[in-house]
C-alpha cells in the first residue's frame, strides 16, 4: 500500500508539473509600441502588482495581472513577487482592504493584448519568447 | 420461483439492499471526497511551501545586498545551511558560470529539491550577483503522504462505521416488516383467526398492517361464508334420496353423495377415480357413453344398473352437463326404480287376480280366454269354457261365517289347480263361481275328462273347525268355435250350461246346446 501510495504521488505531481525549458525561464514586462513607458526595475514591477502607485514619465501604470499562462505566472511569481501565487491571492485582498487597486486579472491572451493596446499606462508581463513574437507591444524589462 | 438462500438471501433482502446502496454510494462519493479534501491539501501545502522558499529566499538576499562583503554572505549562508530547511546555497558574482537549473514547480525536477535564483543588488539598485539557493521538499512530501495515508484510513473506518450503521438500521426497519411477513405466513398456514398485532411507529408499515389486517378480516368472513354454503350444499347432497354424481369428460367419476354410495353398495373412496361404467350392466353402457368415450346426456332414461354385490336393478338415470372455469363436468342423477317396478308389478297383479285365492279375476281371464280363442283358430283346435258354481257353498258361509267360506274358496282354488293340464288357465269370477279355460282340445272328450275330475275333486269333504263339510260343483261347458267365437258369447253359453247343470241337482256338468 505504501508503494501505490508513493507512486500515485509520483505520478499526481509529474503529471502537474509542466517541463520547463531554460530559454522559457525568462519574463519580460511589456507595454503597448505606443506607449511613453520605456523601461521599469523589476522592485518598480512589484510595488506596482502590490497595489501601490507607480508614476513612470509622468504616466501611473496599471499593472495587468496575465494568467493566460501558467509558467509565465509562476517565473512572474518567483522572480518579481517573491511569493506563491496563493500568497500573491492573499496579499492583494489585504491591500484591497487598505484601499490599494487590485490589477486586473487576464485568463484570455487576446483580451489581454487588446486591454494593453488600449491603455498606454498598462504594463503586464509575459514569457519572454511570446513577447518577442507577439506584434505591437514593446518590451521595458526583462526580468 | 425458488427462493434464495445464504448470502444470495441477504443481498435480497432490504437490509442487504441498503448494504449494497450503501457500499456502492460511498464506494464512489467518499473517495471523490476524500481525495478532493487531500488534493486542496496538497496544494496547500506545496503553496506554503513555495511561497515560504520565495520569501525567505528574496529575504536572504535582500540581507545580503544590504552589506554584500564576502565573508558576511559565506556567514549568512552558513547560517541558513545550518537551519536545516535550506540544503544548498551559494552566492554568484556577476559573470559566473550559470548552469544552475531554477525550478517554478513544487517537485519539479523530481530531485527532491526546490531550486531557486534571486538576483542580489547592490547600492543604486545595480546587480551585484545572484543568489542561488535549494529548499528541500521532502518534509513537505512526507506531510502529504502522511495526509493521504490518514484519508485512506479515516475513508476506510467512515464506510465501515456507515455499513454497520446501515446493517444494525436496516435490521432494526424491516425488523416490522418481518413481522408482518409472519404474520401472512400464519394467515397463509391457517391461523386465519389470529388477530394481526404490529407494534411500529413506521407509518408506512402500520398502514400496511392495517390494509393487511382488513384484508384478513375479509378473509375469515369470506371463509365463513364459503363454509356455509358449502355445509348447506354438503347437507343438501347428504340428505337427497337420489344419487348425485359428478364425472369428468371421460366418465370418471369425481364426487358422489351417500345416497350414490346406498343406490350402488360402494364406498366413495371406492368409486372416486373411476369410470361410471362400472356401475351399469356391459349392454347399457353404450347408452351412457358416446362412442368418444363422454357421458351421453339423457332425461330420465331407465338402464340397468349394477351394484357391488354383482345385483343388477332399474336405475333411473338423468344426466346433465356443466361448464366451471373451462372444465366440462356431467352431472349424473341416479334413482334405483326397483321399488318402482315392483310397486308396478304388484298394481298389475291386484288388478289382474283375486286377492283371497290368488286365481286370475275376471278381467285376466277374459285375456286369457281371447289368448286361447287366438291360439285355437290359429291351430284350428277346440277350446273348452268350464263355467263352475259351488253347490251348497251359501250353507257354509251362513252357518261357518265368511272367514270358513274364504277358507273353503282358498281350498276349492288350490284344487281346481291341480286339474289343469300345462296351458289350461283357472279364474274366480267373484263369489263362488270359477271359469276354467283349456285350450288346444281334440275333441269335447278332453273337456269331459277335466270336469270329471274337478267334480271328483269338488265332491271330497273340506276340513273345517274339526268337522269335515261337503260341497259339490255344478259345470257348465262351451266349446269353441261351436259355441261362439268371441269370449263374451262363450262365456254366457257357458253360464247357462251352468244353470241347467245346477237345474239337474248340482254336481253335475253340462254342455251348451242351443
Amino acid at each position: 500500500m505504501k508503494y501505490i501510495i508513493a507512486i500515485l504521488f509520483a505520478a499526481c505531481v509529474l503529471l502537474a508539473t509542466p517541463v520547463v525549458h531554460a530559454e522559457e525561464q525568462l519574463v519580460a514586462v511589456v507595454v503597448n509600441a505606443e506607449s511613453g513607458i520605456t523601461t521599469i526595475s523589476a522592485k518598480q514591477v512589484r510595488r506596482a502588482y502590490l497595489g501601490a502607485s507607480i508614476v513612470l514619465n509622468g504616466i501611473e501604470i496599471k499593472p495587468l495581472l496575465n494568467e493566460t499562462n501558467k509558467l509565465a505566472s509562476e517565473v512572474f511569481m518567483q522572480r518579481v513577487m517573491f511569493m506563491s501565487a496563493e500568497a500573491y491571492e492573499r496579499q492583494l485582498i489585504s491591500r484591497s482592504f487598505q484601499g490599494g487597486i487590485r490589477p486586473k486579472v487576464y485568463e484570455d491572451l487576446p483580451e489581454l493584448l487588446s486591454a494593453l493596446h488600449k491603455d498606454n499606462a498598462a504594463i503586464t508581463f509575459m514569457l519572454y519568447q511570446t513577447a518577442v513574437d507577439t506584434p505591437g507591444i514593446r518590451i521595458i524589462g526583462r526580468l | 420461483m425458488s427462493r434464495p438462500t445464504g448470502i444470495r438471501r441477504f443481498f435480497s433482502s432490504y437490509t442487504g439492499r441498503m448494504l449494497m446502496g450503501m457500499l456502492a454510494i460511498h464506494t464512489i462519493l467518499v473517495p471523490l471526497v476524500f481525495v478532493g479534501i487531500l488534493l486542496i491539501l496538497q496544494q496547500d501545502y506545496q503553496s506554503q511551501f513555495v511561497n515560504n522558499a520565495r520569501s525567505q529566499s528574496y529575504l536572504l538576499a535582500t540581507l545580503i545586498s544590504e552589506d554584500p562583503r564576502p565573508d558576511r554572505i559565506n556567514s549568512i549562508i552558513s547560517d541558513q545551511l545550518l537551519a536545516g530547511q535550506v540544503v544548498l546555497a551559494a552566492f554568484k558574482s556577476i559573470g559566473a558560470e550559470d548552469d544552475f537549473k531554477e525550478d517554478f514547480f513544487f517537485g519539479q525536477g523530481g530531485d527532491r529539491i526546490y531550486h531557486i535564483v534571486v538576483p542580489v543588488q547592490g547600492a543604486n539598485d545595480q546587480p551585484i550577483g545572484r543568489l542561488e539557493v535549494g529548499f528541500d521538499e521532502t518534509p513537505v512530501d512526507e506531510h502529504i503522504k502522511q495526509a493521504y495515508r490518514w484519508g485512506l484510513l479515516v475513508g476506510s473506518g467512515f464506510i465501515i462505521i456507515s455499513l454497520f450503521f446501515v446493517f444494525f438500521f436496516g435490521h432494526l426497519l424491516t425488523r416490522s416488516v418481518r413481522q408482518l411477513r409472519d404474520a401472512a405466513r400464519r394467515i397463509a398456514n391457517g391461523s386465519i383467526n389470529e388477530r394481526l398485532v404490529l407494534s411500529t411507529n413506521i407509518n408506512e408499515v402500520q398502514d400496511m398492517a392495517l390494509a393487511m389486517e382488513n384484508m384478513r378480516g375479509k378473509l375469515v368472513s369470506r371463509e365463513r361464508e364459503i363454509a356455509l354454503h358449502a355445509a348447506r350444499q354438503s347437507a343438501v347432497l347428504d340428505a337427497a334420496d337420489e344419487g348425485i354424481i359428478t364425472l369428468d369428460e371421460n366418465c370418471r367419476i369425481q364426487s358422489l353423495n351417500p345416497a350414490a354410495e346406498r343406490i350402488f353398495s360402494y364406498r366413495r373412496e371406492e368409486l372416486v377415480g373411476t369410470s361410471f361404467s362400472r356401475l351399469l350392466i356391459p349392454s347399457d353402457v353404450q347408452r351412457f357413453i358416446s362412442p368418444h368415450g363422454q357421458p351421453i346426456t339423457l332425461s330420465h332414461q331407465e338402464l340397468t344398473g349394477l351394484r357391488k354385490t354383482g345385483e343388477i336393478f332399474f336405475l333411473l338415470l338423468s344426466v346433465s352437463e356443466g361448464n366451471v372455469s373451462n372444465t366440462r363436468f356431467f352431472t349424473v342423477m341416479a334413482r334405483d326404480n326397483s321399488e318402482r317396478h315392483i310397486f308396478e308389478s304388484e298394481l298389475e297383479y291386484l288388478a289382474t287376480h283375486d286377492t283371497l285365492t290368488g286365481l286370475p279375476n275376471r278381467a285376466l281371464l277374459y285375456d286369457r280366454l281371447q289368448q286361447a280363442i287366438t291360439l285355437c283358430a290359429r291351430a284350428k283346435k277346440l277350446a273348452a269354457i268350464l263355467f263352475i258354481d259351488l253347490d251348497r257353498f251359501k250353507n257354509i258361509n251362513d252357518t261357518l261365517g265368511h272367514s270358513a267360506g274364504d277358507s273353503v274358496l282358498k281350498e276349492v282354488a288350490i284344487r281346481l289347480r291341480g286339474c289343469l293340464r300345462e296351458g289350461d288357465s283357472v279364474a274366480r269370477n267373484g263369489g263362488d263361481e270359477f271359469t276354467l279355460v283349456l285350450p288346444m282340445l281334440n275333441g269335447s272328450d278332453d273337456a269331459i275328462m277335466i270336469a270329471q275330475k274337478v267334480l271328483a275333486t269338488l265332491v271330497q269333504s273340506f276340513s273345517l273347525n274339526g268337522k269335515e263339510y261337503f260341497i259339490g260343483g255344478s259345470i257348465g261347458i262351451s266349446l269353441y268355435p261351436n259355441d261362439g267365437s268371441d269370449v263374451d258369447s262363450l262365456l254366457k253359453n257357458a253360464d247357462i250350461a251352468m244353470y241347467q247343470a245346477k237345474s239337474s241337482g248340482g254336481n253335475a256338468y253340462r254342455f251348451y246346446s242351443a
